[in-house]
């Protein structure tokens, strides 16, 4: 397996001169009622950073689908090193050496990582694995991968970034010609992204092309060799990166330029709409205090994983706080569950839209009634439906989501649509409280300005806006004030016109990098 | 796997099919042929006498399934609703025969018993959270042992009265037929109407969520196999009045029927989707396919085969309809 490989490898390097390697031609894909990809053609090189980007509905997904096997396309024609191809199939793509991955893993978490690594090709002689070879080449795997890893880890153990890095060593493994990733750095950490760089630098040099899916522009001027844009299912351009800034970028995706990122900020309201006094949790919160004012977006800053969520779901009741008292508007309120948290006119946006904020297999309707289906009944028992419909329009028009119908299911909404609908959901119970836990991660940069917008508009009609964010730029474009946790303590405080990230930074690291001596951010993985 | 590969390659033959599929739920085809076959293997198929006996034969399984389906939906299952059939069965016709006299007192008893076996299944899994297969499997072979105890033999007698609940009717049509009309008319107003009903699918969809959503999910999953326990009494009751007499492994076969009959009717196995209604024909299904089956004589080891073969065409279409979704 591996000498026909290596052997099709290099009459591929000398062939390579001839044409792209990869082609897709004129690619139509039509979903009913939506064309989402429209004669797009793309050429890619062998061992090219390709990087794809569009707002979500571009028809990114559609297209890797289509590369991937997932889906077949309507029109069109995949050439590969000058031949045509059918990718009819998940497996015939990756027979073809095409791997996707995707932001969940396909490993096995119960056994090690050399197995995971060398799964369906593990090396065996009369029915018995050969244990230290399945080691051995795994090894050798992650070292083409400049990657050092102990193989007999058991992945379930493993940080998502070195689950993200099994699963890279495991395409490696198989013929890895095409690596597909859609949003890879979105739970990784700034030292852990840097590390998938690496990795991705080394795939470069075996001549393995990569396309990177990412709304991070920044990430995609650091990594890529050359940009494609795709709006509205159609190609707007693909571009050398070198011939492009930021701001063209935006101007592609999203066809009109993009002077105000962050919507204006506004003067504060009178009073406190919400006041967290001692709130402790072991080994976790140390006497948190503060306050969210009237018409106010408070932003907690700092380092991932210093206690934010913690925080927040300590306040809205989602775990239990040791002590720690919670006023609104003066009066304290007793909060043990998120249902008293809403009775308390508290609205909670969580991190994760999909584990935590939807009920992704049902409608968009039911989605959006879920937190106030008693607001709307009839009498004591039934809904009445006359009513939801109104409330349910009013709060799609509000919000603009795109969809088919109400009862179309959330599942098959893009990412900045689906953070959308939870919005709604929060919005129908017309809090006084929001807070909002990493409101745009993973979507497009239209649907973010959309959504800053509305939490802007939400302030200024009185709300009082907690919002936690690991996004340094949306802390400052949108914060009013800024506080900055670090290990599990409030450690600054500053007001949000003025701050810089720098300063934030400052004093999001001065604590752990002064006090704890034995702190060591992990270079290797 | 091979579902979509052969049908990406034999797309335009396959595209109709596809969508049949996708607009009319197998069970509703299936039972439309079952009915076919047994019009045209026995003449007697369509006498009002053997209509009548399927209705009535399939109405416990019938009521059975609606607490079952319900299971299913929150994303858990009640592996005790056979045995609880069977328990309120004996209950039933073990007192009669020594208190005729107090027959609404033992109905009323026999309910209790049953909701109340619901009751501790549902705060096992909501508050303690166990595991809905073990848990209910572990109170249904504590019930079923209850039940021996009780009868260990096929025994006991009903009250004339009570004889009657599965004989009389308005002309032929038999009151059991109206009893579940309505009872499922009721279910599926709920499941698709009130909030307790939304929030059911919402926790078989994603209990994080509908919990964040300020849904009291225990509270729901409490009441949810209170009521499958409520109806599986209803059944045992109402299968003591059709036999006459308590048998003690009456209700062995209703667990897993009822499954079996709520996954035909296109409930999801993993929560969040599905309905009453698809139950109810899955329900008819397996009572028509014992009665063509024993029409035409074939031997209970191919009914028991025939069953099985069934649950796995049902779990298969089920797959198949989620890769075309």
């Amino acid at each position: 397996m591996t000498i026909s490989l290596s052997s099709r490898y290099n009459l591929n390097m000398s062939e390579s001169t001839i044409g792209p390697y990869l082609e897709m031609r004129s690619i139509t894909k039509d979903f009913p009622g939506v064309r989402a990809l429209d004669s797009v053609t793309i050429t890619v090189d062998r061992a090219e950073v390709r990087a794809l980007v569009g707002e979500n509905g571009a028809g990114k997904s559609t297209l890797i689908k289509i590369l991937s096997g997932a889906y077949r396309t309507d029109q069109g024609e995949i050439w590969l090193e000058s031949n045509k191809t059918e990718i009819y199939s998940p497996l015939r793509a990756l027979a073809l050496g095409i791997s996707t991955i995707y932001q969940e893993f396909n490993l096995v978490p119960q056994l090690n990582v050399a197995e995971n690594i060398m799964l369906g090709q593990v090396p065996a002689k009369w029915g018995v694995i050969n244990t230290k070879e399945v080691h051995q080449k795994a090894k050798e795997v992650l070292q083409q991968l400049g990657i050092e890893l102990n193989t007999y880890q058991i992945v379930g153990k493993l940080t998502v970034a070195q689950q993200q890095i099994v699963e890279i060593a495991k395409a490696l493994a198989r013929n890895l010609q095409i690596l597909i990733m859609d949003e890879p750095t979105a739970a990784l950490n700034q030292v852990e992204i840097g590390n998938l760089f690496n990795v991705i630098r080394a795939l470069k040099k075996r001549g393995v092309t990569v396309l990177y899916i990412s709304h991070r522009l920044s990430e995609i001027f650091e990594i890529a060799d050359s940009v494609t844009v795709l709006k509205d299912g159609k190609l707007v351009d693909t571009k050398v990166i070198q011939e492009l800034s930021r701001d063209d970028v935006v101007r592609m995706m999203i066809g009109r330029q993009l002077t105000d990122y962050f919507p204006p900020k506004d003067t504060l309201g009178e009073g406190t709409v919400l006041r967290v006094r001692n709130l402790c949790l072991e080994n976790r919160l140390f006497d948190i205090n503060l306050d969210v004012f009237t018409g106010e977006i408070l932003g907690i800053a700092g380092l991932e994983g210093q206690g934010q969520v913690e925080l927040v779901q300590s306040i809205v009741g989602v775990i239990k706080r040791d002590s720690g008292d919670i006023f609104r508007n003066g009066n304290q309120v007793q909060i043990e569950a998120p249902l008293d948290a809403m009775n308390a006119g508290i609205g909670y946006i969580p991190d994760d839209r999909k584990q935590d904020g939807l009920v992704l297999i049902r409608s968009v309707n039911e989605n959006i009634t879920l937190p106030s289906l008693r607001n709307r009944q009839k009498n004591l028992f039934f809904i009445d439906n006359k009513l939801e419909r109104g409330f349910v329009n009013q709060l799609i028009d509000k919000l603009s989501i795109k969809l088919t119908s109400r009862s179309q299911l959330v599942k098959g909404l893009s990412g900045g649509n689906q953070q959308k609908v939870v919005l709604a959901k929060w919005l129908g119970i017309q809090p006084q409280v929001l807070v909002v836990a990493e409101p745009t991660r993973g979507i497009d940069v239209g649907s973010k300005s959309e959504i800053h917008h509305l939490m802007r508009d939400l302030a200024r009609q009185g709300v009082g806006i907690l919002m936690v964010s690991s996004e340094l730029p949306e802390i400052l474009g949108m914060s009013d004030r800024i506080v900055v946790m670090s290990r599990g303590r409030l450690v600054a405080e500053m007001p949000g016109d003025g701050a810089s990230e720098e300063a934030i930074m400052a004093a999001a690291t001065k604590d752990i990098l002064t006090q704890e001596t034995t702190y060591q951010p992990e270079n290797t993985l | 796997m091979s579902n979509v590969l052969v049908s990406s390659k034999t797309k335009s033959a396959s595209q109709p099919l596809k969508r049949l599929v996708q607009r009319i739920r197998p069970v509703y085809l299936a039972l439309f042929l079952l009915i076919l076959i047994g019009i045209f293997t026995q003449p007697t198929f369509l006498t009002l006498r053997n209509v009548r006996n399927i209705i009535l034969s399939s109405t416990p399984w019938a009521i059975a399934t609606i607490g079952q389906t319900l299971a299913l939906l929150t994303a858990g299952i009640d592996l005790s609703i056979g045995p609880v059939v069977s328990l309120t069965n004996v209950i039933a016709a073990f007192l009669m025969k020594n208190h005729p006299n107090q027959v609404w007192g033992i109905v009323l008893l026999c309910i209790v018993c049953g909701t109340l076996v619901g009751l501790i299944n549902g705060f096992a899994i909501a508050r303690l959270r166990l595991n809905p297969f073990i848990i209910t499997l572990a109170t249904g072979t504590i019930i079923q042992g209850v039940t021996l105890g009780i009868m260990y033999q096929p025994g006991g007698l009903v009250t004339e009265g009570f004889l009657q609940i599965s004989r009389a009717g308005l002309g032929a049509i038999p009151y059991a037929l109206f009893f579940l009309i309505i009872l499922y008319g009721i279910g599926t107003f709920i499941l698709k109407r009130t909030p307790f009903g939304l929030s059911i699918y919402a926790i078989g969809g994603n209990e994080t969520s509908a919990h964040l959503s300020g849904i009291r999910t225990s509270l729901v999953i409490v009441v949810v196999y209170s009521i499958s326990g409520f109806l599986a009494a209803l059944a045992g009751l109402f299968l003591a009045s059709r036999i006459g007499s308590g048998d003690p492994l009456v209700g062995d076969p209703i667990s897993l029927d009822t499954i079996t009959a709520a996954v035909l009717g296109g409930t999801s196995l993993f929560g969040g989707v599905g309905d009453l209604i698809g139950g109810l024909a899955g329900a008819f299904f397996i009572g028509i396919l014992s009665t063509v089956l024993n029409l035409n004589n074939v031997s209970p080891f191919y009914q028991w085969i025939s069953k099985g073969v069934i649950l796995i065409a049902a779990l298969a279409l089920d797959l198949w309809r989620q890769a075309i979704d």
